[in-house]
């Protein structure tokens, strides 16, 4: 009764102050981004494979064996630099973005007045165009077939005070940093899961029937695309006494990051432009291509430990029904790298680049087209390349954990989860999902969740759908809560595809 | 069921309701924008280039400025191509009237009367037996005669086939005698007789047997003489006779001066001549002495209607002109034309036509008469088969001489005073108007226009206006003509004369017929100016200067002209010395305005000018603030106040700047004292404001044009120079605020 009573009001506490926790990068499906995103406790079937492949054992609302799946699609969008509520209270409003309302809403926006304070937005798409689990009496197993991007846009303060001031010379009378991280990838996952039941009791305490499940879903990583800009740089505008001698300053260190036939294509024309500086054309060299460079990248690991237990002997909620089943999920997911051995290059120029404007007299509009072109022929196309040597970029690795709670036709669930690194998506910062679904009818699964903390602040998330025994089409979507906070916001889509059991 | 339901319901209305959801965008975005224009940026006053304040290689100003190679005083400077009208009408007209000459042959001299006649001739003869009565058969030689005298005058018919008549005017008929009767005659009486007229007696005396005797009869005027004969009677002495009877023979009749005014006869080659003159006309040019001349470019003299009325071929016809010349016109270079031979003139007959071409002749005609001799030469009758001819002192020869179709080439002379109007008078009214395109001769002064439409108030110290000519006059020419200067406001300033210099037009002068629009204009607004003579043959150069000494060309020139029209007229030769000319008159002129930039402003001068945007304005509707920033490091001696002046597309005022009570004032550099130059330039910085209201109106009202305004005050408005390399250096920068509506 006492644990009851503690998981209840850990759940009202989590409801309550889910705005301290955070969200990480994980696998989502229309029912676990219905329910908040998580679902280490309770994602079943092939999708298993990239939350908790120990989950291949659970049956559910007592589902057939067989999984068989095509198209189900997940995208994830969001960070601090998308904060919708101080877009809502200084974009809105009829506010003109000058003078001290300038100031608050970047200080809003930023967190602080300094220009190296960053804010990121990141954007991850997942598509799952087939796949198919077999659960077994003691074992399971599991195809599966994954592609994804990771697209992570990360800029100062200076980026923005450059978009809402101009160059402004009072702005920008001392340097202020203007940085910009970007890193974008594509890559395929072919994960084979296993899961298999590795313990089984009767009784436990105030449980019936427990059930301990193992699995790990090992996968074979082939990369399509992959670079990542850097830049580390400050813009100073200056103007001498009465107004005089503006000048633009812009001390900078970039590096871009690629391989395949955008590498291949960059060289060719830094060849050129070191050949003949006045007849490179960038656009015919760079531009043309898909840059899909498919390439063996390694393997990694998914892997995850589930505990399925009867608890219909606690006197839960007895609104929904007598059968209570807990589940609690423990998964390590995205455990490895991609890693890209072949033609690697890195493309960089670091320097000091100082424009005064045409001394010769030019109109307003000349200024701007002279220092856009000198910027791009003296700074970012002015590029010298290295061989980088092997890549390897760490997977958005999660530690996550989960509980899930089936009454009857409600359901609610409890996730937590901390990310390795910090890409895309991903955050070191922990992520706290809480959820909850209603069957409707026994098919139409009502879902409701939660989520605080990782790249975003608090998101709320909702889905609906169909869900027979032997069909799924299903969708959820999430958007952010009410409320300023400097973590940002964050939405997210999925749809369950096809999804066939057998 | 439905408590469970209703409680999911409100589970997932109180999520919704929680929810941030982005709203519509509405908020303004303030943008600065920092640009600089012109940074540091030095404009030298003059040159070529875009770092000049007035380009020379402009079309504009193209040549418009000189420079001091010393100095570097910057002179602005026009030449200009002028013409001063034809003064091929200085060329004196010079006419002859054809000139009809008569050659009379005049007295008829009769000389040998018979073909037989002369020593020893035998015109006819009086027998021993007539003359004396006597039987020559008892006469021998040494017969004693006694002494008597012939019993009956003896008749004796003289041969004198060259001879039908004549009537004799003056003069004597000599006939000859020859004895040889074989003794001594005492006298021989001849009564001559013209047919049976007795014209008078002619006596021999002592005419010896054997001897010869020759004595002259003179004729009364108007003694009719024919069929000559002689009614001889001889006297003689007791003697015995010398030789066997023989007779006396008529050996030659022949006239002695013995003068006719009419003949029938066949007579020798008769010579006669005369002499007569042309007139040139003087009214233009006069030949003075003998070294005066025209000379031609073309003409021909021509002798016609040659007109013999002589019995007498004429075998030779030589017209000489003296005063007319070829190359190289000395007198042994005198034309002559002749007609003989082929062209000479049958008796009663006409002579053919003769032109010759005078081109390149010169004619020397002291007095203005040109003058002619004629020499003719008849033929001899007398020669082969003789013929008599009826002749009679009045028979002549004429012909018509005239020289015609006169080109003068040059002339050197005496040339007559003249006024020469050098513009062409339509209507021939005697009136040139300085407003009159047919008449007025009118010169743009390109460059000065641009400058005259935009600048106003500004003095230039030390103008000139110079003509340069080059002329082949080589007379006295004095102009007095009007010249009207008029800037590209339409403001006019006559040049004159200052008092007191030769180029003040006096109350003496003529002037009437300088009009203006059709009003006489006066003496204060002509100008006199004289054309110095070139001597020698060939053309020289000249140039009249008109600066503040002699004109008011300071305030003509300040007017800044634009064009400048011009009439007037030429005195040639107004004291009539002696002078050359040629044709054509070479009178090539030029206007040159020289312009020194020592300028200086009694009251701010002023600059205007109008940009016409062409909807490039940019859309200032979204700026709140502009600021335009000017640091200057003015090296010039120009300081300037400076106003903008937007304009609708109806010409209406949008907005100004500054705002009046405003002043947007660059100061000029300081100036040497003595050089007037400028030797400190002034550093300052100016800030140009529009306002949020005046850039909306700008915005709301898209301006067309843009009037620049500027008041220009010299350094302390007093006389400074300006150099070509005198310059100001910019710094131009804008800084504009955009605020840009997002909804």
């Amino acid at each position: 009764m006492n644990m009851i009573k503690k998981y209840t009001g850990l759940l009202i506490v989590g409801l309550l102050c889910s705005s301290s926790a955070y969200g990480q990068l994980q696998h989502v499906t229309s029912a676990s981004l219905g329910m908040g995103g998580g679902g280490v406790a309770y994602v079943d079937g092939y999708h298993a494979n990239f939350v908790n492949p120990a989950n291949l054992m659970l049956k559910r609302f007592r589902r057939p064996d067989t999984f068989v799946g095509f198209g189900n699609v997940a995208v994830n969008a969001g960070g601090t630099l998308v904060n919708i509520p101080v877009y809502n209270e200084f974009l809105t409003k009829g506010l003109t973005l000058s003078g001290q309302t300038r100031e608050d809403f970047l200080d809003a926006w930023f967190g602080s007045s300094e220009a190296s304070e960053s804010r990121q937005v990141a954007l991850s798409t997942s598509i799952v165009p087939f796949a198919f689990s077999k659960r077994g009496r003691k074992t399971a197993v599991s195809l599966a077939f994954r592609a994804r991007t990771l697209t992570g846009l990360n800029v100062s303060r200076g980026v923005a005070e450059l978009a809402t001031f101009g160059l402004d010379a009072n702005q920008f009378n001392t340097p202020r940093d203007v940085n910009i991280q970007l890193e974008q990838s594509a890559f395929g996952e072919i994960s084979v899961g296993y899961a298999r039941q590795v313990l089984s009791l009767p009784n436990l305490l105030f449980a019936r029937n427990v059930k301990v499940y193992v699995g790990v879903a090992p996968k074979f990583i082939i990369s399509a695309t992959n670079s990542q800009l850097d830049l580390i740089s400050t813009v100073q505008v200056q103007r001498g006494a009465n107004g005089q001698a503006v000048n633009f300053t812009h001390n900078f260190d970039y590096s871009f990051q690629t391989y395949g036939d955008l590498a291949e294509e960059l060289r060719a024309y830094e060849r050129a432009r070191d050949a003949d500086p006045d007849n490179a054309d960038f656009d015919d060299f760079v531009g043309d291509g898909t840059y899909v460079s498919p390439q063996f990248s390694g393997v990694a690991f998914d892997l995850g430990g589930t505990i399925e237990m009867d608890i219909s002997r606690l006197p839960l909620i007895p609104l929904f029904g007598k059968k209570k089943t807990l589940t609690l999920g423990l998964s390590l997911t995205d455990l490895g790298s991609v890693k890209l051995d072949d033609n690697n290059l890195t493309f960089r120029n670091n320097g000091n680049f100082f424009f005064e404007g045409a001394p010769d007299g030019q109109e307003v509009d000349d200024f701007y087209d002279n220092l856009g072109d000198s910027l791009q022929n003296e700074v970012y196309l002015d590029f010298d390349s290295e061989e980088t040597g092997a890549i390897e970029n760490r997977l958005p690795s999660t530690l996550n954990f989960g509980a899930h709670l089936t009454m009857g036709k409600l359901s609610t669930s409890l996730d937590y989860s901390v990310g390795f690194n910090g890409r895309v998506t991903n955050s070191k910062r922990s992520t706290l999902i809480l959820g909850a679904e209603y069957r409707l009818l026994g098919f139409i699964p009502l879902r409701v969740g939660v989520r605080n903390g990782g790249f975003s602040s608090r998101v709320y998330t909702a889905g609906a759908g169909i869900d027979f025994r032997f069909l799924e089409i299903t969708f959820a979507g999430a958007i952010p809560a009410e409320g300023p906070d400097e973590n940002g916001s964050a939405v997210a889509f999925a749809m369950s595809g096809l999804t066939f059991r057998f | 069921m439905n408590s469970r339901l209703l409680l999911a319901s409100i589970l997932i209305v109180c999520t919704l309701v929680s929810c941030e959801l982005p709203e519509s965008p509405d908020f303004t975005t303030s943008h600065k924008i920092e640009v600089p224009v012109i940074a540091n940026k030095e404009f030298t006053f003059l040159g070529s280039g875009a770092d000049v304040i007035i380009d020379t290689t402009g079309s504009e100003f193209d040549s418009l400025f000189t420079v001091d190679g010393t100095t570097g005083l910057i002179s602005l400077s026009r030449v200009e191509s002028f013409d001063f009208g034809d003064l091929n009408d200085a060329i004196p007209a010079v006419t002859v009237a054809p000139a009809a000459f008569d050659a009379q042959v005049g007295a008829l001299s009769l000389g040998s009367f018979s073909s037989s006649g002369g020593a020893g001739g035998n015109l006819g003869s009086a027998s021993f037996a007539s003359l004396t009565g006597l039987n020559p058969a008892v006469v021998p030689a040494g017969t004693a005669i006694p002494g008597a005298m012939s019993p009956a005058p003896t008749n004796i018919a003289v041969n004198t086939d060259f001879f039908v008549s004549a009537t004799i005017s003056s003069g004597a008929l000599e006939i000859t005698l020859t004895n040889t009767l074989g003794f001594d005659l005492d006298q021989v009486n001849l009564i001559v007789n013209s047919g049976a007229t007795p014209v008078g007696p002619l006596a021999f005396t002592n005419l010896n047997h054997g001897s010869t005797a020759t004595e002259s009869i003179n004729f009364a005027p108007g003694t009719v003489l024919t069929n000559l004969n002689v009614d001889m009677t001889v006297t003689w002495s007791a003697q015995n006779t010398q030789a066997a009877p023989g007779s006396i023979t008529v050996n030659d009749a022949a006239g002695s001066n013995l003068v006719a005014s009419q003949i029938v006869a066949a007579i020798g080659p008769q010579s006669f001549e005369t002499t007569g003159s042309s007139a040139f006309s003087n009214t233009e040019f006069r030949f003075e002495n003998d070294n005066h001349f025209i000379q031609l470019t073309s003409g021909t003299i021509s002798v016609t209607n040659i007109i013999n009325q002589i019995d007498l071929g004429i075998d030779t016809l030589r017209i000489s002109f003296p005063g007319i010349r070829s190359a190289p016109y000395g007198v042994g270079d005198s034309l002559i034309v002749e007609f003989s031979g082929p062209t000479a003139i049958s008796r009663n007959g006409a002579g053919g036509d003769r032109i010759v071409d005078l081109s390149n002749h010169r004619i020397f005609a002291n007095g203005n008469q040109v003058g002619y001799s004629i020499v003719a030469r008849t033929e001899d009758s007398q020669s082969g088969a003789a013929t008599a001819r009826t002749i009679t002192e009045n028979d002549r020869v004429s012909a018509t001489v005239a020289i015609e179709d006169l080109v003068i080439g040059s002339v050197s002379g005496v040339i007559v005073a003249q006024q020469v109007d050098l513009n062409t008078d339509e209507g021939a009214d005697g009136n040139l108007d300085l407003f009159n395109d047919n008449e007025a001769e009118v010169t743009e002064i390109d460059g000065l226009e641009s400058l005259s439409e935009q600048l106003d108030g500004l003095e230039f110290t030390q103008p000139a206006l110079t003509i340069m000519y080059t002329t082949n006059i080589g007379i006295e020419t004095e102009i007095i003509g009007a010249f009207v200067g008029t800037n590209g406001d339409g403001e006019q300033v006559f040049l004159s004369g200052n008092a007191g210099t030769p180029n003040e037009v006096l109350p003496a002068d003529q002037i009437t017929g300088f009009l203006a629009n059709g009003m006489q204009l006066d003496r204060t607004q002509l100008v006199k100016f004289g054309i110095t003579p070139a001597v020698g043959p060939g053309s020289q150069m000249g140039a009249v200067t008109f600066n503040s000494t002699n004109t008011n060309v300071a305030d003509f020139l300040n007017n800044l002209p634009s064009d400048i029209r011009f009439v007037g007229r030429a005195a040639i030769n107004p004291n009539e010395v002696e002078g050359q000319i040629a044709n054509p008159v070479e009178f090539d002129a030029e206007i040159s305005i020289d312009l020194p930039i020592a300028i200086s402003t009694p009251m701010a001068a002023t600059f205007s000018d109008t940009v016409d945007l062409d909807g490039d304005f940019p859309d200032t509707e979204d700026a709140t603030e502009a600021r335009v920033f000017i640091n200057y490091t003015n090296g010039l001696p120009l300081g300037v106040d400076l106003t903008l002046v937007f304009f609708d597309d109806q010409g209406q005022e949008i907005t100004r700047s500054p705002l009046a009570g405003e002043t947007l004032i660059m100061t000029a550099g300081a100036v040497d004292p003595v050089t007037r130059f400028v030797n400190q330039p002034t550093t300052d910085a100016l800030i140009f404001n529009l306002s949020r209201e005046q850039l909306r109106l700008l915005g709301e009202t898209e301006p067309e044009e843009i009037l620049l305004q500027a008041a220009l005050n010299t350094t302390n408005n007093s006389e400074v120079r300006l150099r070509a390399e005198d310059s100001i250096i910019l710094s131009v920068s804008i800084s504009m605020t955009i605020e840009t509506d997002v909804d």
